[in-house]
């Protein structure tokens, strides 16, 4: 017990920054990972062309859904990663208990998410860029080159809500696996879910399989009202961050 | 890309990227300074943000625009992949139904190749000639119009017309090579040229389109070609006999 008699939103603070000081790496991590995919692909999503004998002609598509994709899983991943033990232990630097230590942890999963989410968002920007400055205006299609300021916004925020909802995925199932004896659920689950996700955001074009993980897909990527559609992240997150508290709170007991 | 080679890409890139180095270089003695790791992302961060400033500053000159008029109609129809018809009303695919020819020979014909006609030469030459008879060789089809001169000139002049070429509503006709056309002893050789267009379509960002966009998704795999008319002119001396071929030869009357 401290001497020092700590304000509880102080202590979530300290906890906050620490962590961010000592987990940047996490961020680095995402970072280098986006960078990859846009030295891998150049942000090119596909291909369609047509021809005659002495014509070939080809549009070749670019967009940002690989940086988002990438950038939803790692904010999950690293929601996992936050509920290790390794990571955990990081609290016992300062006089925490289990409610700060989740709190301070989910401050610092809300900022990778706004890391992840305007990043993720920009390299739409990103790859306007690159195709300018390679293939010259001539070689490019006008019609959705340029961002208004508002779809540039939006795409922001609505990325960031994305990967708000994505982290609190990820360390509800670290926190609920954490609680579990088997070594290979965490591994299982969060495969799973990773795999599950991709295939939603490639694979089903416009979400006609009925599926539980279709429905869900629906239930969010299908809002078209902004106002909604925070009000569902935000209350999902929610729920999903409160779990992880109860679970972590039930597990100290346990243990 | 397809969807199961962009699937296995994130996942390797994930798992090399962030799962793979574990959590010991966070915790254990760093390799660079204490703050590098803050430097490096908020340049990252910075970077991105600059690059807003950079697309702003982009004038919106040279892109490509669909073509305000085009000679032809289209219509929706139900989306396909292969033979397989879909059903589903969100999904939008278009096919031309309606085209408005126009007829190369009839013009020249008529003596009515102004800009009106939407006819253009893309490319002309003349040739010193003094057979009796031209051979003509092509390496793929093309309609051959035929003028004989009035007098012995001694030489043959070439042009090839075209009419305008849409590729999803976008003209580039100017981009489609002319065949070179060469005369070598008594034959003309008339041959085309590979003309490769690549272009680059940046998507919207599905969150964006999630929220402004339409329900329907538009089938942007088909892509609606309306492939120019084109000719071969030929003005001849006027006792030139053109060799009976494989090629199709229409005689301008007077």
């Amino acid at each position: 017990m401290s001497l020092t008699e700590t304000d509880f939103i102080t202590l979530i603070k300290n906890q906050f920054i620490y962590k961010l000081k000592a987990h940047i790496g996490l961020l680095n991590r995402l970072a280098v990972a986006q960078l990859v995919i846009l030295l891998l692909t150049f942000g090119r999503t596909g291909m369609s062309g047509s021809g005659g004998d002495s014509i070939d002609f080809e549009i070749q598509r670019y967009a940002n859904y690989l940086f988002l994709i990438i950038s939803m899983m790692g904010v999950t991943i690293i929601g996992v990663m936050l509920s290790n033990e390794t990571f955990r232990n990081t609290d016992f630097t300062f006089v925490s208990n289990r409610l700060s230590s989740n709190l301070s942890n989910i401050v610092f999963l809300l900022t990778v998410s706004v890391v992840a989410g305007m990043t993720a968002s920009l390299y739409g920007v990103v790859i306007r860029l690159l195709l300018y400055f390679t293939q010259g205006s001539e070689n490019i299609i006008g019609e959705n080159f340029f961002l208004a300021p508002k779809e540039l916004l939006l795409g922001i925020f609505g990325a960031i809500l994305y990967m708000i909802l994505f982290s609190a995925i990820g360390y509800f199932l670290g926190t609920l696996t954490k609680s579990s004896r088997s070594r290979f659920l965490l591994p299982v689950l969060v495969t799973l879910f990773l795999v599950t996700l991709v295939s939603l955001f490639i694979m089903i074009p416009n979400g006609s399989q009925t599926t539980i993980f279709s429905a869900l897909y629906q239930f969010f990527a299908h809002e078209k009202n902004l106002f909604i559609f925070m009000v569902k992240i935000l209350v999902i997150g929610g729920l999903l961050f409160l779990g992880s508290i109860l679970v972590s709170n039930r597990r100290e007991v346990r243990q | 890309m397809n969807a199961m080679n962009g699937s296995i890409l994130i996942l390797l890139v994930l798992f090399l990227v962030i799962i793979a180095p574990g959590k010991s270089r966070d915790n254990k003695k760093r390799r660079w300074g204490r703050n590098t790791g803050k430097w490096i992302l908020v340049t990252y961060c910075g970077v991105m943000l600059a690059s807003v400033v950079v697309l702003y500053l982009i004038p919106d000159q040279g892109f490509l625009y669909p073509a305000k008029e085009v000679p032809y109609q289209v219509k929706e129809v139900p989306y396909q992949i292969g033979d397989q018809e879909y059903s589903n009303e969100n999904i939008k695919s278009i096919e031309i139904i309606e085209s408005i020819d126009i007829d190369i020979f009839q013009a020249i014909q008529e003596n009515k190749l102004d800009q009106k006609s939407g006819i253009y030469l893309q490319e002309e030459k003349s040739f010193a000639f003094s057979e009796e008879e031209l051979g003509l060789t092509f390496n793929e089809y093309l309609p051959v119009i035929v003028k004989r001169k009035a007098q012995n000139d001694g030489q043959i002049d070439t042009a090839y017309y075209t009419t305008k070429s849409y590729i999803r509503g976008f003209d580039l006709s100017d981009r489609i090579k002319p065949p070179t056309i060469e005369l070598i002893g008594e034959k003309l050789y008339v041959t085309s040229q590979l003309t490769e267009i690549k272009i680059a379509e940046v998507e919207d960002d599905p969150i964006v389109n999630q929220f402004l966009g339409q329900n329907s998704w538009e089938d942007k795999w088909n892509i609606v070609t309306n492939w120019g008319e084109r000719a071969l002119y030929l003005e001849i001396p006027r006792d030139v006999q053109i060799k009976e071929g494989p090629y199709e030869l229409r005689y301008i009357t007077e």
